[in-house]
């Protein structure tokens, strides 16, 4: 049973807001967009309210597209400054209403892996961290645990190389359903050729996988490679599906060449 | 904690504690509008907008709006007249949805009105602003987070469009009826390419904007003098549910009221060794913690049907067994749900498990656990829990060895349909109280007060006159509602506690506890000879009914009553069908199969019309001339009709109407079927080489009511100002029941719609009616309504009579005729139905006009009803997506164009889902893998396929205004035609539905 004796406070500092959330007695938690914090208990005995503390927003700097933790999900699939594919990824996400509540820095802390993750890991995206402005990749984020008795440490933002190209495909059983497998791929696509191309494998509940092996044979990759280029990536695409109600681990395995074939392909068009 | 706020305009203080989400505080704070759907913001019915933004309110603390603006629907708009004060009125999105039948069951309706509210303000619609016009898929975005399980969302996003324009000033064209006289050849072959209007192309690109806001409807002739009957008229309870007033069983609340909770099983089968709940007895505000030693040991059946069950009784409220994960183990009652979980948590329970069976081919088998031991189950028929048999049907017509024999082909194959869950916005809820009287109050949301007035008597030991049972609005049934399924809950605790209880199931505790769509494995065995005449047909089902027996006789039973019915083979087969329909029904330990819309038929269907695809295939002719060949016509014997009835003597029944032939005519000319099927150009349209276009059919029939069983009632009297109360037992669902009830007594009696005031339904109040099932209610209890409105229409003739004979010469009664509001006489004199009432009941000869009358049908008169899909197929990953769904249906005369259109969307909206992504399954230890509405998947306004509607005519005889069954039908044909769409697209068979992607790349693999 959750405390109903839950305190709220508003902080208008980062440095106000870090202080109450390094409190280890009461249990103190960032509260965003809400979405999390209302559906599960938690032992939470404070949850500071970020809402003061200017970290909604999205903007292009010094090459490099940065979100704030605050920045909702309707906000990043409604911005031009946001890649179409992540845009997309978003719309998969969750519904509307959902996504007019829910945060970056929310479903950076949650990890719920799904298409919106898989985006930012293709696109390498780094995560800001208070105190000290540290950054952390955010595959290293992702596979980190708290443990909560570390120092707390509070999302600001994510921020990833906006020269790239992001493609991003699904399969699913209807046209707003959560993927059942799904593959965004980020790449800098020069002379009508892949360079510096990654490669995630996700799916709605499925783990991310980064495809480290597979993205070198893409190295370098033109159109006119695309099927030579898979067959040989096909053999060292690894990922830890699991069976759920949506399919299973045998259906993702088979799909996923084909659904990063077709991201490729679109990553090679949309550089074109 | 003290939050401060503006709801509505009004500023406002709450006390709430840090955990409480926004939902709960606003529902205690009165603002009953917002509804609770689920507890995980995938429904939307929670929506409100906070500063404009619309949010889903059970996933946002209450002091996240500290200091913010929300409006709720009580908030957009109120009926301008008040008695003497006049309010703004309501907002032009309310009054579209009211006028456009944008509402059924009306609980999503006040979170569409929001959604659509922030897309008016940010187009510039607010006041002050420039009004931007907008696009149909603007509007299908601004809705998709709200989930409607009604409609199809056809009429709402209509509704927004309609609302819309005429805040732009223009002016939106009436809603008409536009009748197209029946009149056409009968289906012939005809060539690809023969018809005006190429399909080349396809329709792939942005969905259409729709402009059609009535079906299209083929009229006959003896309809078209209704005045009252075949009009669009609003829904008599639409007014309520667009300002999103207090109109269900939830919202209420009572002085002391406690919060009841119950603990479900975590094993799938055990024995309760020992179960301690002292210490959630001793926590405070905790009132009551009973378990199967407090309560009576009553055995019953949880089906919602009329006595006797037809079926064996094999449940009590709580055992010392267990047989699903989710089966019931303690109720609990508090001051808080808090508290109540928190006592949940308390209860220790020491489980001796017990094997389980899951797959119900091995709970048949020899050797399998004996799910149901209890010495106090009561066999009907032939259930044999020995060998876990719930039911068992064989049922013979004709002869069919004899026809297996004289076939050229035979085609065999096997079948699998899943549950599925009826997946009602509203979940199950109750609230019950002791009243003056001493008499237990059961207020809840159910589609049978009668029947669950009549079950519950004796689990709680009460008779059935201490027993009042009020039905409200229900925020949708579909058939799980049939089901006595927590009202004993809720009674219990009252009982205990002496107390007001209210319970309401979570989303979860719906998926985990609450009934659902029987699944089947369905064999299919075929005769023809070569020109494609059906010798014989058999299907064989092995009915998994899980833990409880509940529906599963006669869901199971309609499996072949109606699918098997279709098609009697052609020639002197025609006169003497070779039919064999046999099934188990078997128990596992999941979680209990149940009445689902459609009840077994679209579980038949599946198979038969895939089925039937195939065997035309084989045998080189047209899918369509092949099934109408065969198919059941006008004026034959229903070939099940002397063989089954849901448990009751079978008696002969004709069919006197059908216009089968016609819907697929008509169906296959709006799909454009010839210039599609097998045109591999068009196949080819999808815009991507790996993306195939296929065109599919289905031909379907249903029932109408239960022939012999089935009984509904109305009463009605007039008030003094010549409107009527009408009171009916009948179950208005949101499937508009109410409003086409009061059509008819319109029709009778000559007055406005609106003048005749319906209450539905209240044990203590309404006249007896079996309740909302079996697509029955228009006809069953419509029938009522129309001989009690004769009834008090002659009393009115009487009184006019005595007028018209103390003024002047004397008027026979037959010579006059109700209209307009009054009466007429062949001479032009005129009364009001007003001048009628008050001499009636002050004046003269005082009585009161009024009537009780009832309707049992000696039929079941079916529809029939032929349904296209067109797909896109990806060859390489084996993703459907459905571009269109086309459904022409012959359902008698249509009461209301508006309300039985959006029964048909509504339905192939579910029907949708159940071909291509909704299923429950479960794990090796019988748990549920699906416990929410995110991994469940219903259907978006945003993703849906483009809705086509036709209405063919005909009219059934055995009813005064030639009505038959509309509600069901719809969930028939789409998996099928979906299913053969695929086949036309890519070539392959799927014999397993939903047809998910992984479905569809097996049978593409396995094809090579």
């Amino acid at each position: 049973m959750s405390d109903p004796m839950i305190e709220i406070v508003k902080p208008s500092t980062m440095r106000e807001a870090l202080r109450i959330l390094a409190r280890t007695s009461p249990r103190a938690l960032p509260l965003g967009g809400g979405t999390q914090v209302s559906l599960f208990p938690t032992s939470a005995k404070v949850l500071v309210d970020l809402s003061e503390l200017a970290l909604a927003g999205i903007r292009v700097r010094g090459g490099r597209c940065e979100a704030g933790a605050m920045t909702t999900l309707a906000q990043i699939a409604a911005s031009p400054r946001i890649p179409a594919a992540l845009q997309a990824a978003v719309l998969r996400e969750t519904n509307r209403n959902l996504r007019q509540q829910a945060t970056l820095g929310g479903a950076l802390a949650v990890r719920e892996p799904g298409p919106l993750l898989a985006c930012l890991l293709a696109l390498g995206a780094e995560v800001s961290l208070e105190p000290g402005k540290v950054v952390e990749g955010l595959d290293g984020w992702l596979r980190r645990r708290l443990t909560g008795r570390k120092p707390a440490q509070l999302i600001t933002g994510a921020s990833w190389n906006s020269k790239q190209t992001l493609a991003y495909v699904d399969v699913a059983r209807a046209p707003a359903d959560r993927p059942i497998a799904c593959v965004a791929a980020a790449a800098v696509v020069k002379s009508g050729r892949l360079g510096n191309v990654r490669v995630v494998l996700g799916g709605a509940g499925q783990p991310l996988a980064l495809q480290l092996s597979p993205a070198r044979l893409m190295e370098g990759v033109a159109v006119a490679d695309l099927d030579r280029t898979m067959e040989a990536a096909g053999g060292v695409i690894r990922a830890p599906w699991v069976d759920d109600i949506r399919g299973t681990a045998e259906y993702r395995t088979a799909v996923a060449p084909i659904l990063i074939r077709r991201a490729l392909a679109h990553l090679l068009s949309a550089g074109a | 904690m003290k939050i401060s706020l503006t709801i509505n305009g009004n500023p406002v203080e709450m006390e709430v504690d840090g955990s409480t989400a926004l939902l709960h505080a606003l529902r205690a704070a009165g603002f009953w509008s917002v509804k609770h759907g689920c507890e995980s913001g995938d429904c939307g019915a929670c929506a409100v907008l906070l500063d404009g933004r619309l949010v889903n309110s059970c996933a946002l603390l209450a002091v996240q709006a500290q200091g913010k603006s929300i409006l709720t629907t009580e908030g957009l708009g109120k009926l301008a007249e008040q008695g003497w004060k006049t309010t703004a009125g309501l907002h032009p999105l309310q009054e579209a949805f009211v006028e456009i039948g944008a509402i059924q069951c009306g609980y999503c309706t006040p979170a569409m009105l929001l959604a659509a509210k922030e897309l008016l303000d940010s187009k510039g619609y607010a006041p002050g602003g420039s009004p931007q016009p907008l696009s149909e898929r603007e509007v299908r975005t601004a809705l998709s987070g709200v989930l409607c399980r009604c409609t199809g969302y056809v009429k709402p996003v209509q509704a927004v469009l309609r609302a819309a324009a005429r805040m732009r000033g223009e002016d939106p064209p009436p809603l008409e009826a536009r009748p197209i006289p029946v009149d056409f050849p009968p289906y012939a072959e005809t060539a690809p390419g023969s018809r005006p209007g190429s399909a080349a192309g396809g329709t792939a690109g942005a969905l259409p904007v729709m402009t059609q806001t009535l079906p299209t409807l083929r009229i006959t002739p003896q309809a078209a003098a209704y005045h009252s009957v075949g009009q669009p008229a609003p829904k008599v309870d639409g007014l309520k549910l667009v300002q999103g007033k207090p109109a269900f069983a939830d919202d209420i609340e009572l002085r002391g009221m406690l919060v009841a909770k119950v603990l479900f099983s975590p094993v799938a089968h055990a024995r309760i060794k020992s179960i301690e709940v002292e210490r959630a007895r001793r926590l405070p505000g905790v009132a009551a913690v009973l378990t199967y030693k407090d309560l009576p040991r009553v055995v019953y059946s949880t089906a919602g049907q009329s006595d006797p069950i037809p079926g064996a009784l094999d449940t009590f409220s709580l055992d010392s067994k267990v047989r699903f994960v989710g089966d019931r183990v303690a109720f609990v009652a508090a001051e808080s749900e808090a508290i109540a979980r928190e006592a949940l948590s308390l209860i220790q329970v020491e489980y001796e498990e017990l094997p389980a069976v899951l797959d119900p081919r091995q709970a048949m088998g020899p050797g399998a656990v004996r799910i149901h031991d209890e010495a106090e189950y009561v066999n009907f028929g032939e259930s044999d829990p020995s060998r876990n048999l719930a039911a068992h049907l064989d049922i013979r017509i004709g002869d069919p060895a004899k026809g297996f024999d004289e076939a050229e082909r035979i085609f065999e194959a096997e079948y699998l349909v899943p549950k599925v869950q009826q997946a009602s916005i509203e979940p199950h809820a109750v609230v019950t109280y002791w009243d003056e009287d001493d008499r237990l109050v059961i207020r809840t949301s159910t589609q049978v007060p009668f029947h669950v007035r009549r079950i519950l008597a004796p689990v709680l030991n009460l008779p059935p006159k201490r027993i009042r049972v009020i039905k409200p609005r229900i925020g949708g049934g579909f058939g799980g509602k049939q089901e006595v399924l927590i009202e004993d809950v809720a009674a219990h605790l009252t009982i205990a506690t002496g107390r007001p209880v209210r319970f309401e199931y979570t989303r979860e505790e719906e998926f985990v506890s609450s009934r659902s769509r029987h699944p089947m494995r369905v064999r299919m065995r075929t005769g023809v000879t070569r020109d494609g005449s059906i010798t014989a047909n058999e299907m064989y089902v092995v009915s998994d009914t899980g833990a409880y027996g509940c529906h599963g006789l006669t869901v199971t039973g309609n499996t072949g009553h109606k699918a098997m019915a279709l098609y009697v083979g052609d020639g002197a087969y025609r006169q003497s069908p070779n039919i064999h329909f046999y099934a188990d029904v078997v128990y596992t330990n999941t979680a209990p199969s149940g009445a689902y819309r459609g009840y077994g038929v679209p579980q038949g269907f599946f198979p038969v019309e895939v089925h039937m695809e195939r065997i035309a295939h084989a045998l080189g002719l047209d899918p369509l001339a092949f099934r109408l060949k065969n198919a059941v016509r006008a004026g034959e014997l229903h070939p099940f009709s002397l063989a089954w009835s849901e448990g009751r003597e079978p008696r002969p029944e004709y069919i006197q109407t059908c216009g089968l032939e016609e819907c697929a005519r008509e169906g296959a000319q709006a799909i454009q079927w010839e210039d599609k099927r097998g045109n591999s150009a068009w196949r080819a349209s999808g815009g991507q080489p790996h993306l195939r276009r296929g065109v599919g059919a289905a031909l379907v029939m249903q029932g109408t009511a239960i022939p012999y069983l089935d009984m509904g009632g109305a009463s009605l009297k007039i008030n003094d100002d010549g409107s009527f109360n009408l009171l009916v037992g009948a179950t208005d669902l949101g499937t508009g029941s109410d409003t086409v009830l009061a059509q008819m007594a319109s029709e009778v009696l000559g007055c406005p719609v609106e003048d005749v005031i319906v209450y539905s339904s209240d044990t203590d109040f309404t006249p007896f009616d079996k309740g909302a099932y079996a697509s029955s209610t228009t006809y069953v209890s419509g029938a009522a309504v129309v001989k009690a409105a004769q009834q008090a229409a002659d009393q009115i003739r009487e009184v006019a009579c005595e007028v018209w004979g103390e003024q002047g010469p004397p008027v026979a009664a037959d010579d006059i005729r109700l209209e307009q509001g009054g009466v007429t006489a062949p001479d032009g004199r005129r009364l009001t139905l007003a001048d009628i009432a008050l001499r009636s009941l002050h004046h003269s000869n005082q009585r009161q006009i009024m009537a009780v009358a009832s309707f049992m049908s000696p039929v079941s008169p079916p529809p029939f009803a032929a349904q296209f899909a067109e797909v896109v197929v990806d060859t390489e990953t084996g993703q459907v997506r459905v571009e269109r769904l086309v459904m022409a249906v012959d359902s008698g005369v249509i009461v209301n164009p508006l309300t039985a259109s959006g029964q048909v969307e509504g339905g192939m909206t579910q029907a949708l889902g159940y071909a291509v992504c909704e299923e429950m399954r479960y794990d090796k230890l019988g748990r549920p893998m699906v416990r929410d509405l995110r991994d469940y998947h219903l259907f978006s306004a945003d993703e849906m396929p483009d809705l086509t509607t036709i209405f063919v005519e005909t009219f059934e005889p055995s009813h005064p205004f030639g009505v038959k069954a509309v509600a069901e039908i719809p969930m028939d044909g789409v998996a099928p035609a979906v299913v053969n769409a695929i086949h036309d697209a890519v070539g392959v068979w799927v014999n397993e539905i939903p047809a998910t992607p992984e479905r569809v790349w097996r049978a593409l693999r396995s094809a090579g």
